[in-house]
């Protein structure tokens, strides 16, 4: 924000800071420990009478020299540049706070200098005794260097009470300062043995060799084991979000902590080894191999404790992207564009033509430090590279909510978008493409004769927005649709008619066969359930199959026939953001194994269970089986949330506020295509935006006592005096919320005038009499008469030659004449 | 636009400025007079690396090394100390500089490395070893150019503004026509203090032939530096030359100071009195370090002032620096006493 920002993409993400502070802090803290291992080593070489011993202590005084005081000191300076360019304003805060910290660490710095020259070049000069001084003087300001640094350091990790005081003591002796000062000690010693290996393994003289070795070799092994403790202790003294943080949410440090552990395995490992006699030819080789593992040490602790600080790089100060947190509020009204100060003017708006270049700046200015453009740290290209345009903006919007690791992002919408074009459309080369819509095919209106026609038939779908999703990986919404029926013997006072007649469907020609009989329901009526249909056909995507429904009395005989669409739709939106392109590709529909594959890596990470391990097993995960889905009967378990609250729960984080942009992203919303899409209704006049309809499901689950609920709702924040709790598929909006008294509705108003069970949902539903399922004359949920396409009216054109609702106005069509009360519902087209 | 909408907020400093400003120019000093000691010392050795003067070289060898560690380790107080009172401008112009800042550090361990090669293996390398000093003293034009880059980035806001044209890419300081100038000033002063530290290390090995060439050197860089001096002084903007003509009591008073020690130079050169050479070379320096030092305070006037800064009042931890300056001073002391007696018994 206030400072320009290097520009690097391969080399980006604090590949610079990791390589240059890695490096250095092995040889540092080696210089540490090797400061006592000198004088150890003359004590053993003096006390030893041998003038190899000797020779190999003045060797090894000048290796340490070469090393420590050349790259150890230069290295660290090299830190102290990077820090500058990657971070400035963190490293401004650091200079400014602690700046008699790294002042009185210079002095040490000095007095370092000066005594290991004078040890170095003092070997002959001094008396034995000086020189030993000398050399013990080197150690105490090396580890005091250590000391101060510490207190830097672990100020970034664990601020502690300075985050309230900003008072240097605060800062310097915060949370984890003992324990890290053990750590990085125990550290120091056990690499004073990693580095003295190389150069012990190749003392000529055996006896010498030995000695020195096995004397490496306990400092390797007690190092080891002291920092396998004083490591224990220092975990533990995180606090306790970061420790959550860090133990168990995030994957990053996991993978590092695992590396910690094996390399130090193989460095203990490695020094026991050593620790036997073994050939000069075969030490070196081994010494070599055990000092690059000191360095897989160095750089799997570095890397855990930057992880576990994130998403800061001064934890609860900064993020690392050195934006602070108290400023969002600021920039996301502004504009980052706007409020930071290094940004070109024609950039500070975006438009349709600056806007992968604005992404870009936004990229430099949040991303960068931490993600590199197809380099070794934290590479963007493939964590971003499943994601649709509008998806990675979803995602973007819900950053960091969930998964702490990452900061939020910082800006308007407009610049997260810009943000998004340039990641997907500029570095992945994508372009958006657009799915056309399925519309439904021709309507073949069946035959009728009112004059001679004994029977009605009415057919409907329970759902006419019927999703399936069965990639042979998950089963999130399994196939088996639910076709009802309803056969009326007509007359002054019709009759539902079930005994004695038998009732069959069969689904239309170019669809896979799919036909049976119906059997008789609770209310007069007929039902086939569980018919599984796919919208392939001959003319390919067509999610609006057609059945035909027979009548037949106990003769056999055809008494009456009609048709109904039996909706299926396999267009769900998962691949925006979880990749993997269709399970068909060429009709681009259903659920490909990629995609999920990746639902079931995210969720895994987030909620640290093996699905993935069971899919790749060849076990279909089955969403029900956790998650209960009250609409196909599954009871999951009783301590998660159910299947709806768990999906748009988890999903309103990043699809909130979007209206009805966020039904459009995973619904194949099209499919909704009645009278009131025709009137321009969106799924939200009913069901409320991701807020309302995330946040009705949470609230019923936290009244039940489900713990999940509450991590989401305090992301999701639902105005709790206006959105009413539900239960998902029996607790939906009602008509009558806006159809008071079944009238035409003043205004909309459906959303949190939920029904109470599911004997109220319009599908469910009766009329008044108690005859007639609502469903039965006014169509299939979503599809309601007069419906925008002629292939969901067929039963009025049938009947009435109309789109109208059955009877509207029209009694004689089971009645065989006109009635002058309106006994079904109030209104039905005769008043 | 308006240069002061790129700068930085400046952050809160624990005690009053004038530490900040004073420890800076006294590290400074410290950093380059021991700068010069090598970089000046290194070129007047490769000029006298072969042949009758070769011990000259020899000698110096043995001493580039360490104080090049002092060069490092002095350099790093007065960076701290900058960046407290002016870090905002500074890493400004370092992002700004980029990859070229960095770079510093790999050139810096080429150097490093290659003096100690040239040291250890002085005689084992034959001739061969000045390639190592050539080279380290290439890198060192390279460190300087860069430092003087930074120094003068900062110092320049109006000319920020190139980063937001160019689409973000790095820049040096191409721009300022005192950049030149001054590395020449710069690195031919280190010439001249470099020809004082050969003459100090011939004294001490009782080679009067080399102090001479030390001292010729210190007297013939001076003169010619103070050329580069005077370009120096033309090339600033007119509101800080006038500065140092007349206008403003710190910039006249060390440049007049400086153009007096310099001739104070020429003339206890020319006598060959050694003691005096190294007391004028001291003092002309920090003459300089003044100067150099009002030539920022003077460049940045029209945008910051130190006296802005919010100070927190947190005097603590400035005692725990002075007790361990104090002590470790003392310490260090002790240690080079006992190493200079004990060559004496030995």
């Amino acid at each position: 924000m206030e400072f320009p920002v290097w520009q690097l993409t391969t080399l980006g993400g604090g590949f610079w800071i990791a390589l240059i502070s890695v490096v250095h802090v092995y040889v540092a803290q080696f210089a540490v420990g090797g400061g006592l291992f000198l004088v150890v080593i003359e004590r053993m070489a003096r006390k030893s009478g041998s003038k190899e011993f000797m020779d190999y202590a003045k060797r090894n005084s000048k290796f340490f020299l070469l090393l420590t005081m050349v790259f150890g000191a230069v290295t660290g300076v090299a830190i102290w540049f990077t820090i500058a360019l990657l971070a400035p304003d963190a490293a401004l805060t650091l200079i400014h706070q602690f700046v008699f910290g790294w002042a009185t660490e210079w002095v040490f710095f000095l007095a370092e200098i000066v005594s290991l020259l004078v040890y170095y070049y003092g070997w002959e000069r001094l008396s034995a005794r000086d020189h030993q001084i000398v050399g013990g003087l080197y150690f105490f300001f090396g580890w005091m260097s250590l000391f101060m640094i510490n207190g830097i350091i672990g100020y970034m990790l664990t601020p502690g009470e300075w985050l309230e005081t900003g008072n240097f003591w605060d800062g310097f002796f915060n949370p984890t300062f003992w324990p890290q000062l053990v750590f990085r000690t125990a550290l120091s010693v056990t690499f004073a043995g990693l580095f003295g290996f190389v150069t012990g393994t190749l003392i000529k003289e055996e006896k010498s060799r030995g000695t020195v070795v096995r004397t490496c070799a306990a400092w390797t092994v007690a190092g080891m084991a002291l920092v396998a403790l004083t490591g224990m202790w220092y975990i533990h003294s995180l606090p306790p979000e970061q420790y959550q943080l860090a133990m168990e949410e995030s994957a990053r440090v996991e993978w590092f902590m695992n590396s910690f552990w094996w390399v130090g395995i193989a460095v203990l490992v490695g020094g026991l080894l050593l620790g036997i006699r073994m050939p000069r030819s075969l030490g070196f080789p081994v010494a070599l191999v055990v000092l690059l593992l000191g360095l897989g040490l160095t750089g799997s602790f570095e890397s855990i404790r930057e992880a576990a600080r994130k998403p800061y790089i001064i934890w609860g100060e900064r993020y690392s992207n050195s934006i602070l947190p108290e400023q969002m509020p600021e920039i996301n009204e502004k504009g980052f564009l706007k409020a930071a100060k290094w940004i070109p003017a024609d950039l500070r708006d975006v438009t349709a033509e600056n806007e992968l270049e604005a992404g870009r700046w936004l990229f430099q200015y949040q991303c960068a430090s931490c993600h590199s453009i197809g380099g070794p740290m934290n590479d963007i290209l493939p964590h971003t590279d499943k994601y649709t345009e509008a998806g990675f903006d979803a995602f973007l919007s819900g950053m960091g909510k969930i998964s702490r690791y990452m900061p939020p992002f910082a800006g308007t919408p407009d610049e997260r978008a810009a943000l998004s074009a340039y990641i997907v459309r500029d570095l992945h080369g994508l372009e958006p493409g657009e799915l056309a819509i399925a519309e439904p095919g021709e309507a073949d209106v069946p035959e009728y004769d009112p004059e001679e026609a004994e029977f009605v038939l009415f057919a409907w779908a329970d759902k006419g927005l019927r999703f399936v999703s069965e990639s042979g990986i998950i089963r999130l919404r399994p196939s088996g649709e639910t076709l009802n029926a309803s056969l009326i013997y007509r007359g002054m006072l019709p009759e539902i008619v079930s005994e004695g007649m038998s009732m069959e469907y069969e689904l239309e020609q170019g669809y896979p066969e799919a036909s049976g009989t119906m059997t008789p329901g609770d209310y007069g009526g007929f039902k086939a359930e569980g018919i599984k249909v796919e919208p392939y056909s001959d003319e390919g995507y067509s999610p609006y199959p057609v059945a035909t429904v027979t009548a037949k009395d106990e003769t056999g005989e055809v008494v009456a026939q009609t048709k109904a669409v039996l909706p299926v739709g396999m267009r769900m939106g998962c691949n925006n953001c979880h990749g993997g392109g269709w399970q068909n590709n060429e009709e681009e529909a259903g659920m490909s194994a990629d995609t999920a594959m990746d639902i079931l890596m995210v969720h895994d990470r987030i909620n640290d269970t093996a699905l993935t391990e069971k899919a790749k097993s060849g076990e279909v995960v089955d969403c029900a089986a956790c998650h209960a889905d009250p609409d196909i009967g599954e009871e999951g378990r009783d301590d998660m949330l159910n299947l709806s609250a768990a999906m748009h729960g988890f999903h309103s984080v990043y699809l909130k506020d979007r209206g009805q942009d966020a039904c459009n992203f995973c619904h194949e919303t099209p499919m909704y295509r009645g009278i009131h899409a025709d009137m321009g209704l969106e799924c939200v006049a009913c069901h409320g935006d991701m807020t309302t309809h995330a946040g009705s499901l949470l609230l019923a689950e936290r009244e039940a006592g489900i713990e999940a609920a509450d991590k989401l709702l305090a992301v999701l924040e639902p105005d709790e005096e206006f959105v009413q709790p539900r239960k998902p598929w029996h607790q939906e909006p009602d008509c009558l919320s806006c159809h008071e008294e079944f009238a035409a509705p003043y205004n909309v108003d459906a959303a949190n005038q939920w029904t109470e069970e599911k004997a109220q949902l319009y599908s469910q539903r009766y009329g008044d009499v108690g005859a007639v399922r609502c469903a039965a004359c006014h169509g299939s949920p979503h599809a309601v008469y007069p419906a925008m396409y002629d292939r969901d009216n067929m039963q009025p054109l049938q009947y009435q030659d109309n789109r109208r609702p059955i009877g509207a106005g029209n009694c004689s069509v089971c009645h065989t004449m006109e009635m002058d009360y309106p006994a079904h519902h109030p209104g039905m087209g005769l008043e | 636009m308006n240069p002061s909408s790129l700068i930085p907020v400046a952050q809160t400093i624990p005690v009053s400025w004038v530490w900040f400003d004073v420890l800076l120019v006294l590290g400074f000093w410290a950093h380059i007079l021991m700068m010069n000691a090598v970089f000046g010392g290194g070129v007047i050795s490769l000029l006298n690396s072969g042949g009758k003067t070769e011990p000259l070289a020899r000698g110096m060898s043995k001493k580039i090394p360490t104080m090049l560690a002092l060069t490092i380790n002095f350099g790093v107080a007065p960076l701290l100390f900058l960046q407290v009172n002016y870090g905002q401008f500074d890493y400004a112009g370092t992002v700004l500089m980029g990859g070229w800042w960095l770079a510093v550090i790999p050139f810096l361990l080429i150097a490093y490395y290659g003096f100690y090669i040239w040291d250890f293996r002085y005689k084992s390398l034959g001739m061969s070893r000045n390639i190592f000093l050539a080279l380290s003293l290439g890198c060192m034009l390279f460190i300087g150019f860069m430092f003087v880059n930074n120094m003068t980035l900062m110092l320049v806001p109006g000319e920020w503004a190139a980063y937001l044209k160019n689409g973000g890419e790095t820049m040096l300081n191409f721009g300022d026509p005192t950049l030149l100038p001054r590395y020449l000033h710069f690195m031919t002063g280190a010439l001249a203090i470099g020809g004082v530290a050969v003459a100090i290390v011939g004294k001490r090995a009782g080679k009067e032939p080399q102090v001479t060439t030390g001292l010729k050197w210190f007297a013939r860089a001076t003169v010619i530096n103070i050329g580069f001096g005077f370009w120096f002084l033309v090339a600033l903007p007119e509101r800080v030359m006038l500065a140092f003509m007349g206008g403003d009591a710190l910039a006249t008073g060390s440049l007049l100071a400086a153009l007096f020690g310099a001739g104070l130079i020429i003339h206890a050169a020319g006598r060959r009195n050694l003691r005096l050479s190294i007391l004028w070379a001291a003092l002309t320096v920090l003459a300089m370090a003044l100067a150099r030092h009002a030539v920022r305070k003077l460049m940045l006037e029209p945008y910051y002032s130190v006296t802005d800064l919010e100070v927190t009042g947190q005097a603590s931890p400035l005692v725990m620096f002075l007790v361990a300056l104090v002590l470790g001073m003392c310490v260090i002391a002790w240690m080079i006493r006992l190493y200079l007696k004990s060559g004496k018994e030995a």
